[in-house]
């Protein structure tokens, strides 16, 4: 390895003398520094959060309130509904069209412009060359491309709102025959959205499948040939490991993805028939096309983050990872799965039941890795000597709020169960667990933690254990009573489930829509607390509190260069690398850490 | 800090053990179930909340009690240990056993409700065609066969006798939709272009459910649990389970009826499409 890393060596120190005289746009617009890469990706997953929690707060309005959409008349008229009430005024409602083209909306921006680029992208870029020694990404240009293939599909994306017939509404899943024609067969109801829209959205998935392919292969390359001299794979602190069995799974799962959009897309625009029945085509194609990308994506979403809540954990809590192997393994034990069980998605679907017990079957076994993790965090913890500080507080929610999300994947791993809860809110509780209570979470504790070293600041540590709780709390309260919701029968991705006003809806589910009232409102808190979070964010930016190197007492690489870390990331010479990552109060020092680059003399 | 977060794990426990009492009337949690096998699926159900529950319970006990345990105190050092042989390898083996268990558990019950289909020779057979956003149902008559002058056909509404096998025979015309009747813990997609066939023996006829809740007007639903478009939400119907007799009468009426009256506008849908059922391509109507 250590040839390698020579020459690497060699181009970061010419880069840094050129540092000097770079104009704005090379240093920070058309950067191939890594770390400016990484925080350009940070923002726009940020702005684009902001846009996918408008979207939901939409959709949790109109399931708690069908009969009355506030502000209805600054909504174009082919989206809304007017009606006149018996006093006389106009009522405005929003209707399943306005809905569902939300709904697919919400869920397309989160899960592709926002978790995956904060997790790969962000913190991906941000974090691997400083943890593993590195001057920057192996491929550089090809890094800076990987983030500008973001604006082209975000911009696709967007303008798929103003085409007509508005932006697609088949889900983030876009099933064919749906996503496929514009008009069903019967020729009654049109299917909007499923003109411009749905095409805007399958090729602005395939540019963004574009950037994460670079993004990924940069990633492998860099882990494998440029780690600084000492640091083996089994010192590897564990975001690296969780960022690199990540890029693995979007290196072997994207493709797949990005061939089932070019053929939707042919399919669509080309007369092709792939998933069209009429000329022989087969729509569980797509299904299968579809979930063997988004299983190993929902793990893409995961992995990193388990990989940070491990690094933030051990130090704050002062104390080595409990079982750093079992931890290593479990990651790659998920990825290897991940592969086996997209059936699990599609147990309702007309799949051969014999199959669908065997993807149960290695359904089920998925759940081990995750439990092993769990328990070594709760090993990492116990006899620990913890900061309770909003990094911590995050990852201690995010271990909490995991076990919830972990355990809810059991009903549905079980294929007679998952008859009646498939399609149900129960899923979206599911789903949000992991994604809110585990990634979102994660991706918190990883902004309050490396904040120091990205900007050379601290973020304000009260507001930060504020907005922490208090997401906490209602995080809690917005998707605990979807599970109540998914085992009453509810189905997801409809309009609204009983409409109380006009009693319209399904009647079985009356009961439960006050439920649907007390989500919404918690849902609009839980939106609104995020303003402490932004607000401490940009204040932190410029008047936070200066830091030096290393402000959390932290072993790994990243922390022994200055804060923020230069063009090269570090001095003349790259740190030499003695031990492992996680020497927290070690015996062998006076201080509780015990920094992977520091010689000890020999006792 | 720590009793912030216990007092907030505690809130989120209480509606899992409100959960755990089953049979009630819709309400929350699981609603009645009044299929052959639903029994069994539930029983699935509160297996794994029950095993689920205990696990978030001993977590999150650990958790918290080492929260409120280990804060940070200047001066001390936590313990350095790197791991456990002997815990790893407990904790690894006893969930892999629970979890290999229930997942061979749940075969039984699998297999019941998708597998062991029930012979046709003694069961209703029933004709479902899903289409945007209306499910249409079409009975064999009372000469058994379909295809014939007698089929009667309903919209929107399904009847069906209790206490015997239903076998529907589930198509769609257009895009993919899921026949789901929460009561009966059923639930199948229908994807176009092929045929599922799927089963269930009710155990309750409406009117007895009726007077059970004092409700005269209430009915047994059925929804559409598969993103269809965008009234997906308004593709619902009823189930109306009768008795035996009852099924008859109403069986020989409506073919009376059907062979009298010009037959529903979705006829003309599946005569049109020959029997085998075909999609439009997107050019093809991109004039609408
Ligand atoms: C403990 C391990 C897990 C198990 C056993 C599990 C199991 C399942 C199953 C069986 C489904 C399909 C349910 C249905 O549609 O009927 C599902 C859906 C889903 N899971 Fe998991 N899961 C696990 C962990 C995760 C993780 C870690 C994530 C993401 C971070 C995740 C994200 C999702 C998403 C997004 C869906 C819904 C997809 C959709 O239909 O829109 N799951 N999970
Ligand atoms: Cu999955
Ligand atoms: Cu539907």
């Amino acid at each position: 390895m250590s040839t390698a890393v020579g020459t690497a060596e060699q181009a970061g120190a010419a880069h840094h003398d050129e540092h000097h005289d770079m104009g704005f746009i090379k240093k920070y617009v058309f950067s191939t520094d890594h770390k400016i890469i990484g925080i350009q990706f940070l923002f726009t997953g940020l702005l684009l959060f902001v846009l996918g929690g408008l979207l939901a707060l939409g959709i949790r309005w109109q399931l708690a309130w069908p009969y009355d959409l506030p502000m209805g008349e600054m909504f174009p008229e082919s989206m809304v509904n007017a009606t006149e009430n018996a006093a006389g005024e106009t009522v405005y409602t929003m209707g399943g069209e306005f809905y569902t083209m939300m709904m697919t909306m919400h869920g397309s921006v989160m899960i592709f412009f926002v978790v995956i680029p904060l997790l790969t992208g962000a913190f991906g870029n941000f974090l691997i060359p400083l943890q593993i020694g590195a001057r920057d990404m192996a491929f550089p240009i090809l890094n800076m491309l990987s983030y500008w293939m973001v604006p082209p599909a975000l911009v696709i994306m967007l303008i798929g709102f103003f085409v007509e017939g508005g932006h697609a509404a088949a889900g983030w899943t876009s099933y064919p025959t749906l996503s496929a024609i514009s008009t069903a067969y019967s020729n009654v109801v049109p299917t909007p959205g499923s003109n411009w829209g749905q095409t805007c959205w399958c090729i602005s998935l395939f540019i963004l499948g574009f950037s994460s392919i670079m993004g990924s292969v940069n990633y492998i390359t860099t882990i494998i040939k440029m780690r600084a001299p000492g640091m083996t794979m089994m010192r590897m602190p564990l975001s690296t490991w969780a960022l690199f069995i990540t890029a693995i799974l979007v290196v072997f799962g994207t493709p797949v993805l990005a061939s089932a959009l070019f053929m939707l897309i042919m399919d669509r625009t080309l007369g092709g028939t792939f998933f069209l029945p009429r000329g022989g085509g087969q729509p569980l194609l797509w299904q299968h096309l579809f979930w063997f990308y988004s299983h190993p994506a929902v793990y893409i979403m995961i992995l990193p983050g388990m990989g940070f809540v491990s690094d933030i954990l051990s130090t704050h809590a002062r104390k080595p990872v409990f079982g750093y192997k079992p931890m290593v393994y479990s990651m790659g034990a998920i990825a290897g799965l991940g592969f086996i069980v997209w059936g699990h998605h599609m147990f309702q679907s007309g799949m051969n039941p014999a199959l669908g017990m065997t993807f149960m079957i290695s359904t089920m076994m998925i759940a081990l890795p995750s439990a092993i993790k769990t328990f070594n965090w709760l090993g990492t913890m116990w006899q620990s000597n913890m900061r309770l500080n909003p990094a911590m507080l995050n990852a201690i929610s995010f271990v909490a709020m995991f076990v919830i999300g972990g355990l809810s994947g059991i009903f549905m791993a079980s294929t007679p169960v998952d008859i009646y809860i498939h399609d149900t809110y129960f899923i979206v509780g599911h789903i949000h667990y992991v994604l809110f209570g585990g990634s979102m979470f994660a991706i918190f504790a990883a902004i309050y933690h490396w904040f120091p070293k990205m900007f050379g600041r601290n973020m304000n540590s009260g507001l930060g254990k504020i907005h922490t709780v208090l997401t906490f709390v209602f995080f809690n309260a917005t998707f605990f009573p979807m599970h109540i919701l998914g085992m009453a029968g509810h189905p997801r991705r409809i309009a609204f489930g009983w409409d109380k006003v006009n009693e319209t809806g399904y009647e079985f589910l009356a009961d439960v829509q006050g439920l649907n009232e007390f989500m919404t409102m918690a849902a609009f808190m839980l939106g609104a607390v995020q303003l402490i979070f932004a607000l401490n964010l940009f204040w932190s930016l410029f008047a936070g509190k200066k830091v030096g190197n290393n402000p959390w007492g932290c072993n790994s690489l990243e922390w022994e260069t200055t804060s923020p870390a230069p063009h090269g990331n570090f001095g003349p010479e790259l740190p030499t690398v003695y031990r492992g990552p996680y020497e927290y109060a070690s015996p062998l020092v006076d201080e509780d850490y015990l920094p992977q680059a520091r010689k000890l003399e020999k006792a | 800090m720590h009793c912030t977060i216990t007092k907030m794990l505690l809130g989120v426990l209480a509606p899992v053990f409100l959960l755990a009492t089953e049979g009630r009337a819709d309400g929350w949690g699981l609603p009645e179930n009044i299929s052959t096998f639903g029994g069994e699926i539930d029983h699935q159900f509160n297996l794994i909340l029950v095993i689920t529950t205990i696990t978030f319970i001993v977590t999150m006990t650990v958790l918290v009690i080492a929260l409120i345990r280990f804060r940070h105190k200047e001066g001390k050092k936590a313990q350095h240990v790197h791991g456990s042989h002997k815990l790893e390898i407990i904790w690894t083996l006893v969930p892999a056993a629970i979890l290999l268990f229930l997942a061979f558990y749940q075969t039984k019950t699998w297999a019941l409700v998708k597998m062991d289909t029930p012979d046709k020779s003694d069961s209703v057979v029933i004709q479902v065609f899903a289409k945007q956003f209306e499910w249409n149902f079409r009975y064999a008559g009372t000469d058994g066969i379909f295809d014939t002058e007698d089929d009667p056909c309903t919209i929107k509404e399904l009847y069906v006798p209790v206490n015997k096998n239903v076998i529907l025979e589930i198509r769609s015309l257009d895009v993919i939709h899921s026949l789901f009747l929460p009561h009966l813990r059923f639930k199948q997609d229908v994807i176009p272009g092929m045929r599922m066939s799927a089963w269930f023996q009710a155990t309750k006829t409406t009117l007895q459910a009726r007077s059970e809740r004092g409700d005269e007007k209430f009915n047994y639903e059925i929804a559409c649990t598969e993103l269809c478009g965008i009234e997906h939400h308004t593709m619902k119907g009823t189930l109306s389970i009768l008795a035996q007799g009852e099924f008859d009468t109403w069986l020989a009426k409506q073919s009376v009826e059907a062979a009298q009256f010009s037959r529903p506008e979705i006829w003309d849908d599946w005569e049109r499409a020959g029997g085998e059922l075909e999609i439009e391509p997107l050019e093809e109507h991109a004039d609408h």
